[in-house]
């Protein structure tokens, strides 16, 4: 869908935990070394989150970045969405920790959803929702997972963690929001049942009637709305199962390497699930001019699909000029660990 | 008016599976009760010590547990400030007799602690900190804190708290009550396991069952050690609420008033009993309380100013670390044990110093001797 | 940490997220109280925050020494029972 009306990204925030661990620790682990596993997945490391840490400690981070970042009220935020795999309660939205943390208003619609890798980017939408029927005057949306893998399962490899929120309004914006529209389907790549501690997946099975065909679904109904194509825009986000399926659909649906580029911060993170396609984006965002069109299309298995066409404004590049620990910079503090004491920290924080 | 400390009791310090809380509260009364040669009638009024006998014990209302070991019942109450119970039940007895409200009065502290597990009692002492601000401390994390201040700023060495335990131990063989008759060395203490840096296993008072007991009355009586002075000193509960880690002000405080009442300075003061809860809290106390100056402790105790032969006996008892910490009786047990030595004219002025938690609560009292 | 008390001293959280200060004392906690026993060996500071001071643990893993600078994070106290609330609150982290 078109909007018609101004709506935007007045602010963003992210939050990686300090320590990662390498695909060869995980290769040396799996009994699979020189297997280059690592290599064709296109993931070097993942992130890994502390003992202390979980889903709802790194929304507050993500969170708080962002109002940090923001000059307006937070007496005026009316809506929290908070999209996960890993909320810490089955029944107690995580939403809520992040509203005490931050002292919000009691006034305020908020819920947690899921839907797999596009939970964040799908509470994106419903925020910017909220904004354009004047339901709320700003809204926060976050994207936040500790993904694990099984020991010994291909998943291990990429399972990451991490958080992104974006506050979205009417006034100030740093990046329009132009159009977004989602798609959904009973496609069964990838669930997980309640009191399971890891989640099942449908091995190539996610690649083709999942990943790539909602996708491409979502991304050509944006391009057909807005009469726009690939070259015409200047960045494009893909969600980031791993570093190899978002080079793949870029170059199916005609976008080049260079456009596609700046996002792939999976190499380094890992696959942060409903994170991953919102650090994806803030990653273009934290080094993208002014004027910039941004094509993002996350997925989520089960599946289904959320697109958004994006502009920068100059009013991004004026504001960035201040900010400390973008994505990359975080990046750069994180310390390898060892597999041994990622499982350690992982085991505490499982997530059920 | 005067108070005098008419008798004394101290029972066995220890692990005591046999004894229940009520058998350590009657063997203390019942031994200060024959040490004075009274009979339980003559006792007015019972002030109990205890810090946590609801938790560790299941029991409550021990003004009532305590009165009922005397046939007529005599008005009781109990008093509570952490470790510092037992100087604040000193202090409600004296003022009481001050008042004129009694002639002869009872003070017993006890505790109770080892029936409960090593984690559950952790639990249950660190209800002495700041419960809203000190989460995730322990006693000895606190005591550490100062350690870590105190030999960043002082230049305190780790030999020189391992010291106070060499004395401390030295001592407690004098002790017959007390929990260790063991001499342990530097070395011991330094292998002994960290328990929060820089403090290690054998810096810390142990968990002790124990009670005392003294007979306090304002009767004209001779041959019987006096209480010429005391005082309490009070700061924030809280370590982060203190002016400074330099000192435990509470402490400095408490001894000022009582150097006063007594008109005596910490010059006169041969013998002492002081709150060892830690090694670092010794070497605070011995500062805080004038015996050396600020920074000096370790070096003092080092250099053995604190022991026999030396400039002030410092825990002839062993203290809270060698002869234990029941934490109840620990203020009542301090007066008991310098009265005995007063009483047999081994010094003139004696000193003890109580303490609750981190040094919110501070009670120094001074003793006299019978010549 | 029943629900009541959770609720009182969550109020707190808004206070102290994102502030800064510096390290005047802090201990490395090797034997702690039950329930934060799996979250052993853990920093414990007082720390001056130039207007008051308060003390906070450290958030794991993480060494503090006097002298650092710190900022208040949200983090788990300690390693949550599966049936009960999680115990969240503020701990320090070292700044960068």
């Amino acid at each position: 869908m078109r909007i018609s009306r101004p709506v935007g990204i007045l602010s963003y925030g992210t939050y990686l935990p300090a320590f990662v661990v390498s695909g060869e620790e995980i290769e040396r682990a799996q009994s699979k070394v020189g297997e280059n596993l690592a290599g064709s997945l296109g993931v070097s490391q993942k992130t890994v989150p502390n003992q202390d840490e979980d889903t709802a400690t790194f929304s507050v981070a993500a969170a708080f970045q962002a109002t940090q970042r923001w000059a307006g009220s937070q007496a005026d935020i009316g809506a929290l969405f908070i999209g996960s795999e890993s909320h810490p309660y089955a029944v107690k939205p995580t939403g809520t920790m992040v509203h005490r943390a931050l002292g919000l208003s009691e006034d305020m619609a908020l819920a947690d959803l899921q839907f797999a890798c596009k939970a964040g980017t799908q509470s994106l939408q419903v925020g910017t929702a909220y904004v354009l029927s004047e339901m709320a005057k700003v809204a926060l949306a976050i994207g936040a997972d500790t993904a694990q893998g099984r020991p010994g399962d291909v998943l291990e490899f990429t399972a990451g963690a991490g958080a992104a929120a974006y506050l979205i309004g009417q006034e100030n914006i740093l990046v329009k929001i132009l159009a977004t529209a989602s798609v959904a389907s009973d496609t069964p790549d990838f669930w997980r049942r309640p009191g399971q501690a890891y989640p099942e997946h449908a091995g190539r099975f996610t690649g083709g009637p999942g990943y790539f065909h909602h996708i491409a679904l979502a991304t050509q109904k944006i391009l057909a709305e807005t009469q726009l194509t690939p070259d015409q825009l200047d960045y494009c986000v893909f969600h980031t199962p791993n570093g190899k399926f978002p080079v793949t659909v870029a170059h199916q649906l005609g976008f080049t390497p260079k456009q596609l580029a700046p996002s792939l911060v999976v190499k380094n993170i890992g696959n942060t699930y409903a994170a991953a396609s919102l650090l994806a984006l803030a990653a273009v965002l934290d080094q993208a001019p002014a004027g910039a069109k941004v094509l993002m299309t996350s997925y989520g298995s089960g599946s289904g699909a959320d697109c958004f066409l994006l502009e920068t404004t100059p009013l991004l590049v004026q504001k960035r000029k201040s900010w400390r620990n973008l994505v990359q910079d975080q990046i750069e503090r994180t310390n390898p660990i060892s597999y041994q004491t990622y499982r350690r920290y992982t085991e505490t924080t499982q997530q059920l | 008016m005067k108070i005098s400390i008419l008798g004394s009791s101290i029972t066995d310090f220890g692990e005591l599976w046999d004894k229940s809380l009520e058998d350590l509260f009657a063997s203390a009364i019942d031994g200060a009760l024959q040490h004075a040669h009274l009979d339980s009638k003559d006792i007015e009024a019972v002030f109990v010590a205890n810090m946590a006998a609801g938790s560790l014990n299941h029991q409550r209302q021990l003004n009532a547990l305590v009165a009922q070991h005397f046939p007529h019942y005599p008005p009781a109450m109990r008093l509570e400030a952490a470790c510092a119970s037992g100087g604040v039940a000193m202090l409600a007895a004296e003022y009481a007799l001050l008042a004129g409200q009694f002639k002869t009065v009872l003070v017993v502290g006890a505790e109770k602690m080892t029936d409960v597990s090593s984690p559950e009692l952790t639990n249950i002492l660190s209800s002495a900190a700041y419960s809203a601000t000190e989460q995730g401390s322990t006693f000895p994390t606190l005591y550490a804190l100062f350690a870590q201040h105190h030999m960043h700023k002082y230049g305190t060495t780790r030999r020189q708290l391992s010291s106070v335990v060499v004395k401390n131990h030295l001592h407690a063989l004098d002790n017959p009550h007390a929990q260790f008759h063991k001499k342990l060395t530097i070395e011991q203490v330094e292998a002994s396991a960290v328990v929060a840096t820089p403090l290690h296993l054998l810096d810390c008072s142990p968990i002790t069952d124990g009670a005392a007991a003294v007979i306090l009355t304002t009767n004209a009586v001779s041959k019987k050690p006096t209480i010429l002075g005391w005082g309490q000193g009070q700061d924030s509960l809280d370590l982060a609420g203190r002016d400074s880690l330099d000192e435990l002000r509470a402490t400095r405080q408490a001894a000022e008033k009582a150097y006063t009442a007594a008109q005596l300075s910490a010059k006169d003061i041969q013998v002492a009993e002081v709150h060892d809860c830690f090694t670092i809290a010794e070497l605070f106390a011995i500062e805080d309380l004038g015996f050396v100056p600020k920074g000096q402790a370790g070096r003092a105790t080092e250099n053995s100013l604190t022991t026999y032969g030396g400039q002030v006996v410092v825990n002839p008892s062993g203290g809270l670390k060698a002869s234990g910490h029941p934490t109840g009786a620990t203020g009542v047990k301090q007066v008991a044990y310098l009265a005995q030595l007063l009483e047999k004219q081994q010094y003139q002025y004696g000193l003890t110093h109580n303490v609750g938690g981190s040094g919110a609560t501070a009670v120094v009292h001074i003793l006299g001797g019978t010549s | 940490m029943n629900p009541a008390q959770y609720w009182r001293s969550s109020k707190t959280w808004q206070k102290w997220l994102g502030k800064t200060g510096t390290v005047l004392s802090s201990s490395v906690v090797h034997v702690a109280s039950a329930e934060f026993a799996a979250c052993a060996p853990y920093s414990y500071a007082l720390i001056d925050f130039g207007n008051e001071k308060h003390e906070f643990m450290g958030v794991d893993q993480e060494i503090l020494a006097a002298g650092d600078q710190v900022q208040c994070v949200f983090r788990k106290m300690e390693t949550p029972q599966l049936e009960a609330l999680i115990p969240y609150g503020m701990k320090v982290q070292k700044i960068s």
